[in-house]
């Protein structure tokens, strides 16, 4: 399966061979050099194996997102804004700014959630429900490019380079109907998630300013307000 | 044994008996001249509110996003709670008192939990049915008496003037105690050319064995169906 549609990529080969070609070719060579990097990069979507070969080099990813929560009935879409770090083997720190701030933390198999009221931090057991111990499990088999090990999801790569994951089972099914995960031109790295429940009904987190193998604070999926 | 041992039994069995209803008896309104707006706390058309939830049961919080969607014409209310992620656990609406669960993952898809927040959510969103009672209590309060003793009374206790614009709502059992209580914060907007007061902030109690309560904090509210 391709990272491209097939339609697509020998467009793109053909229009940079005639760059190349042209006489212009030195106003524009920044711009071909980028394109090129992105097909050879592109390439670390086709497979299962080279997606986990690309995902295997990346130690720690930390990032800004914005979640986007859509409904059919919303007169305006869900939105709230955080940031996300995740360390190999399956540490995630998922804290939100705004528009309620709270600390997200799952580390050696412990998710703890706190959230801040009035100044005070105050623990979260609602974190220990069934749907939030579903997503965190997956988190980190997403970030390790470990889309098949899952026991909770059948994942596919779709024909526009997307991971698809549709629930194995029917309780599972119940809440999520599939979730589609683009992968970035940036090997081993996740652009964004979309949770899709039902017909209109979903929520996207779209990553941007993506860090990898930056060095964190040893504290930081241990150590909460 | 000490007085300090007493003192703690003493708080112990305070704290014991926190969970019981509280018991007020309705005493007779004492009759006055100015007619309260007893619909002051609903809204008049149909809005969208989205807040944010912590249910407090015992020492515990949980955490949820909220959307009410209300319909005073259709005697409507739409709750959807998800949670902070997006995802969502409940979407369910009442209308005309009659429940119906539109999707509702485990803990809330025990049929009693469904229909008990739909019933907290009506009592704060829909204006009860019939011509209420109005007066003034013995504390002063002046108040808006909807139902009947027997099969419960809900109590609407109006935003007094512009300076002290909170609400309250309590709700009482055939027996006489208070079941749920609803009080807002002062702060917030008037909507509706200044008939609406929508709070930033409300909180409602639910007493007995079971007691739980509900802390919501407004992020936005929408008038729709315009």
């Amino acid at each position: 399966m391709a990272a491209w549609p097939e339609p697509v990529r020998p467009g793109i080969i053909i229009w940079i061979k005639r760059i190349l070609r042209s006489h212009r070719c030195h106003r524009v060579f920044p711009g071909t050099i980028l394109a090129l990097l992105v097909l050879i990069c592109a390439g670390w979507t086709k497979s299962w194996t080279s997606i986990q070969a690309a995902a295997e080099k990346i130690e720690s990813i930390q990032a800004d997102f914005v979640q986007e929560k859509h409904l059919p009935f919303l007169v305006k879409p869900l939105e709230s804004t955080g940031r996300f770090y995740f360390k190999r083997p399956g540490s995630v720190r998922w804290e939100y700014v705004s528009p309620l701030k709270s600390i997200l933390v799952s580390h050696q198999g412990n998710t703890r959630r706190l959230v801040e009221e009035n100044g005070a931090w105050i623990e979260d057991v609602g974190v220990k429900m069934a749907g939030m111990q579903v997503v965190m499990t997956q988190i980190s088999q997403w970030m390790s490019g470990r889309f098949t090990d899952s026991t909770d999801f059948d994942a596919r790569i779709a024909d526009d380079g997307k991971v698809v994951l549709t629930p194995g089972n029917k309780a599972l099914s119940r809440m999520i109907r599939r979730i589609e995960l683009t992968l970035s031109d940036r090997p081993g790295v996740v652009d964004s998630v979309k949770v899709i429940e039902g017909d209109d009904a979903y929520t996207v987190w779209a990553f941007k300013n993506i860090q990898t193998n930056k060095p964190f604070k040893p504290t930081l999926f241990t150590v909460v307000p | 044994m000490s007085r300090f041992s007493w003192l703690i039994i003493c708080l112990f069995c305070l704290g014991g008996c926190t969970g019981i209803p509280r018991m007020v008896p309705l005493y007779p309104l004492e009759t006055i001249l100015e007619k309260p707006d007893c619909r002051q706390p609903f809204a008049k058309n149909q809005w969208q509110f989205v807040h944010t939830i912590r249910m407090e049961t015992g020492r515990k919080a949980s955490f949820f996003s909220g959307v009410i969607t209300v319909d005073p014409a259709a005697e409507s209310v739409r709750c959807t709670l998800l949670t902070l992620e997006g995802l969502v656990l409940f979407d369910a609406r009442l209308t005309r008192g009659k429940p119906e669960v539109i999707k509702a993952v485990p803990p809330f898809d025990r049929p009693a939990l469904a229909t008990g927040i739909l019933t907290d959510v009506g009592l704060i969103f829909l204006s009860p049915a019939g011509p209420p009672e109005t007066g003034r209590t013995g504390s002063g309060d002046i108040v808006c008496r909807f139902g009947a003793p027997q099969q419960g009374i809900v109590e609407v206790v109006p935003a007094r003037d512009r300076s002290d614009r909170s609400w309250q709502i309590r709700k009482y059992d055939e027996n006489g105690r208070v079941v749920r209580e609803v009080v807002t914060g002062t702060s917030g907007r008037w909507e509706g050319a200044e008939t609406l007061f929508i709070p930033d902030t409300f909180t409602l109690t639910a007493t007995g064995s079971r007691g739980y309560r509900l802390h919501f904090r407004c992020l936005s509210s929408t008038r729709i169906g315009l």
